[in-house]
């Protein structure tokens, strides 16, 4: 998915953002632009600082320094503002009891000043877009996981926020679910609202997200459409070559090659990590080949995007 | 998500159903929630809430059973001259027991747990988001709790106008009996609401629950015993100063429940705006209302021909101010002086406003000054008007000493306020270098550790000073406030001359050593105070007085033009 939208002024800005618990740097000097109408990724594993950030944008939690700005309104000096074009949609969100869903989101409505005419366009807008109008009058405590995740939904996104922040939205939702959610989310952008929402899975997010970054331990790794962090990582490439002989002279030379990272042997299969871009792969062969090695079988496979994230985080946790 | 579990057992059209989801079924449904959009959302919530909920359902009911239980026992056990007889105190005696028990013990219980249950399941941070005030939050809550004493008031008020009806009991009386629970019943629910805001941790709740309990079998206890004496010496309620002394009474703990949630609605306010101000505006209003309801009181009495009575105004009032301001103050002696950018716009830049509105900026040193002399100020004002009048007219000799004597009083007690609360914030000052968190909770803490270590250590160095084997007051023993209040009115029942304004050399000094290290330690926290009064405003960015008058818009739409 490629950046069409007007670059001009970012919606969402995040300008060295610091929080610290104690010791925990739950997040440490986070910065990043989303624009508008895009969809921003937020990946990285448990604890690695994801909620707090949001929440922190969500004007929920205060920086420790520095400061996050949407539409140009700081979180910190104006949250009120904030809040009015932000809607927020946190993790494992909790409900009302004793409320069917849509006297829960009329309660936000009315919560967020709409009354007459106004709330009945938002209530009649907001339960058609989450699919909630077949079940309007439901009790909200038998609801399921994933109806309960579009009523949150629904309820963040009531008063027309220009930018949405939706916490691990599809944590504990069946397969059919996610997808769903992914159209949700792909439209409301669509339709000029600006996302940032958060996963520990990179597969889940990137197919819809026009940006991701990858952040681990409070840290911010890696900014950027999926491609350019794939190709920034230079994702190393697997291959396994069955050779006619000369085997150990092969393994031999292979050691010492710069661009070579691990070569193993098994029995008549040598496998080795190749870094470098498809061109290096090619001369290596060629090489190997032109060296008088009989190769009779050769495989080679691209690491993955999740390889990609495993090797950008560490896998530590604070 | 699969259709079949969800066809529409009434074949009514998609359309259709949404529409009367959304506007109601009938033409009162509609008319109803048109008319809801003046009420606070939060009160349109929870009665919608309350209407599904069993505990409402219970207390409903039950109340409904045991009033018909106790009108068919108490017709019974009177029949035969049930129209003869002034019967009506028994029925109402036991009307109003049954209403005590949903209004002083249902509905701020319900209130507590509304609060905290909002707090502690997460909702209340997706409700802050949205456009509602804390104020409006707070607010919202009370008023659910007025709707369901609404509710229980309206099941007995038949019973209740039928006692009045079998005569024996005035009109006044159970008039007032009804305004004093609907007063007591608002207080606590307040005060459960402020308590809910303040209990953040599971100890914290269950500790507060369980005052709560307490708290309200006092009330239940107190409003009881005030019904039966009311009933049975119901010419006691008949004179206009005993109303006069009601209407104050009420007035000061219907203050309080102002106080309370405006306490709540900072508690849970962001922590960049400006918290404090409007609190201490309330402490302010309060001490203000008390002093003034005492005025009032004792002009009252002058002008019904009583001479006015200092003294009394000196033991009771004075004193009941004067805790009002150690306590608020004990907790604003906590105040970070450190002000956000945000809170730093709603500072005062009028001139008017920085010479007399400083004292209400965020921050302890505004504060121990604002407790000082708002303690100070309405008793100087009074005794110097009043004295001032009598030099004036001439007949100020005869009282001069008793006159001596509520100035030293008030004097001793403002040094008090300055010497405990003083203490307290240097030694804050001294032990958190963070001055940025505030520390409201250790400051109150510090307080009365301060005072209580002074309680103890004049007790003790008393007794040890006489071989443990009696005490004698000493100059020293200043540092107990109680002992020197006590030994300072224990002779209050002599009419004084001049001489007899201390009634001992010791009390003499002792007040002056008062006098002295209060005032040594306020002029310190005086100087320490200039750099937060340094503060100045800080204009709002124009960009943002822009998108705060747009809200105004939102508000100004006409509920009422529906489609
Ligand atoms: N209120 C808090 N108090 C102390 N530590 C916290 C608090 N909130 C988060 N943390 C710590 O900050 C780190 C980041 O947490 P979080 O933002 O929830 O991670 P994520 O959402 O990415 O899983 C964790 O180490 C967590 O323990
Ligand atoms: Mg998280």
């Amino acid at each position: 998915m490629n950046i069409h939208v007007a670059q001009t002024e970012p919606v969402i800005e995040l300008r060295r953002v610091h929080r610290f618990f104690n010791q925990t740097k739950a997040v440490n000097d986070v910065s990043f632009d989303v624009y508008r109408g895009q969809v921003f990724g937020f990946i990285g594993p448990n604890g690695a600082g994801k909620t707090t950030t949001m929440r922190i944008l969500a004007t929920l939690d205060s920086p420790s320094y520095g400061d996050a700005l949407v539409d140009g309104f700081s979180v910190v000096n104006d949250p009120d503002l904030v809040r009015r074009r932000l809607g927020f949609m946190p993790d494992g969100s909790s409900l009302y009891a004793n409320m069917n869903c849509v006297e829960y989101l009329d309660f936000f409505a009315r919560s967020y000043g709409l009354v007459g005419r106004e709330r009945n366009d938002a209530l009649r807008r907001t339960l058609s877009f989450t699919g909630l109008d077949k079940i309007a009058s439901k009790s909200i405590t038998g609801l399921s996981k994933g109806m309960r995740q579009r009523l949150s939904l629904g309820r963040a996104m009531i008063h027309r926020p220009s930018v949405l922040i939706l916490d691990e939205p599809a944590n504990g939702l069946d397969p059919r679910a996610r997808i769903e959610l992914r159209h949700l989310i792909r439209q409301l952008a669509s339709e000029g609202t600006t996302v940032l929402v958060s996963s520990h899975i990179l597969t889940e997010l990137a197919e819809m997200c026009d940006q991701v970054g990858i952040i681990e331990r409070g840290k911010l790794l890696a900014v950027g459409s999926v491609a350019e962090i794939y190709n920034s990582m230079q994702a190393a490439s697997q291959v396994r070559m069955r050779l006619l002989g000369r085997v150990e002279e092969l393994l031999g030379v292979l050691t010492t090659h710069e661009e070579v990272s691990s070569v193993l042997r098994k029995g008549d299969w040598i496998q080795l990590e190749l870094r470098g871009d498809d061109a290096a792969q090619a001369s290596l062969l060629r090489w190997i080949v032109s060296s008088g090695f009989d190769v009779l079988e050769y495989v080679s496979h691209r690491e993955s995007l999740e390889d990609v994230f495993m090797k950008v985080t560490t896998g530590a946790v604070q | 998500m699969s259709d079949s579990a969800l066809s529409d057992p009434m074949q009514r059209s998609h359309d259709e159903v949404i529409r009367i989801v959304i506007d109601g079924e009938s033409k009162w449904d509609q008319r109803l929630i048109r008319g809801s959009y003046w009420l606070n959302p939060i009160l349109v919530k929870e009665a919608r809430q309350a209407l599904k909920s069993k505990q409402f359902a219970w207390t409903f009911m039950l109340l409904i059973v045991f009033t018909a239980a106790w009108t068919l026992f108490a017709v019974a056990s009177s029949i035969p001259d049930v129209y003869y007889d002034s019967d009506g105190t028994v029925f109402l005696m036991g009307y109003l027991t049954i209403l005590l028990v949903p209004t002083i013990i249902v509905i701020p219980q319900v209130a507590f747990r509304s609060m905290a249950s909002e707090l502690e399941d997460g909702t209340f941070e997706t409700l802050s988001l949205s456009m509602l005030t804390p104020g409006q939050i707070v607010y919202g809550k009370l008023s659910m709790a007025a709707l369901q004493l609404i509710v229980y008031l309206s099941i007995l008020a038949p019973c209740i106008a039928f006692t009045y009806l079998l005569r024996g009991i005035s009109l006044g009386v159970i008039g007032f009996l009804l305004v004093l629970i609907v007063v007591s019943c608002m207080f606590l629910a307040a005060t459960s609401i402020m308590l809910a805001a303040i209990a953040r941790t599971r100890t914290l709740q269950v500790l507060f629950s369980i005052l709560m309990v307490l708290g309200q079998l006092v009330a239940f206890g107190f409003l009881f015993g005030i019904a039966s004496s009311g009933m049975s010496e119901q010419n006691a309620l008949q004179t206009p100063s005993a109303y006069l002394n009601m209407f104050c009474f009420l007035g000061i703990i219907l203050s309080y429940a102002w106080l309370w949630l405006r306490c709540a609605a900072s508690l849970i306010d962001m922590a960049s705006a400006n918290r404090s101000t409007p609190v201490r505006f309330a402490v302010f209003a309060v001490g203000m209302i008390i002093a003034v309801g005492t005025v009032l009181t004792l002009m009252n009495q002058s002008s019904e021909g009583g001479s006015v009575n200092r003294q009394f105004a000196a033991n009771v009032f004075i004193n009941l101010c004067w805790f009002h301001w150690g306590i608020a103050g004990a907790w604003m002696m906590g105040e970070s002086g450190i002000i956000s950018q945000r809170a730093r716009r709603s500072l005062p830049d009028s001139y008017f406003g920085r010479v007399f509105l400083t004292l209400f900026n965020p921050g302890a040193g505004p504060a121990y000054l604002l407790v000082v002399l708002g303690f100070l100020g309405p008793w100087v004002g009074y005794f110097g008007a009043t004295d001032l009048l009598a030099i004036i007219q001439g007949r100020y000799s005869g009282s001069i000493a008793e006159a001596y004597r509520s100035w030293l009083k008030v004097l001793a007690l403002a040094a008090y306020l300055a010497l405990y609360l003083g203490m307290t914030r240097l030694l804050l000052l001294a032990f958190y270098r963070n001055k940025r968190a505030s520390r409201l909770l250790e400051a109150f803490a510090m307080t009365g550790v301060l005072v209580i270590a002074g309680v103890f250590a004049t007790l003790f160095g008393n007794l040890a000073a006489n071989n443990f084997r009696d005490m004698y007051f000493d100059w020293y023993c200043f540092l107990n406030p109680f002992w020197m209040l006590s030994e300072y009115s224990s002779d209050n029942t002599i009419q004084p001359s001049m001489q007899d304004v201390f009634s001992s050399a010791e009390l003499f000094f002792a007040w002056l050593a008062l006098i002295i290290s209060g005032s040594v330690v306020f002029f310190i926290n005086a100087i320490l105070t200039a750099r937060d009064v340094m503060i100045t405003r800080v204009e709002t960015p124009p960009r943002v007085r822009a998108e705060q008058s747009k809200k105004k818009q939102v508000d100004e739409v006409d509920p009422w033009k529906e489609p």
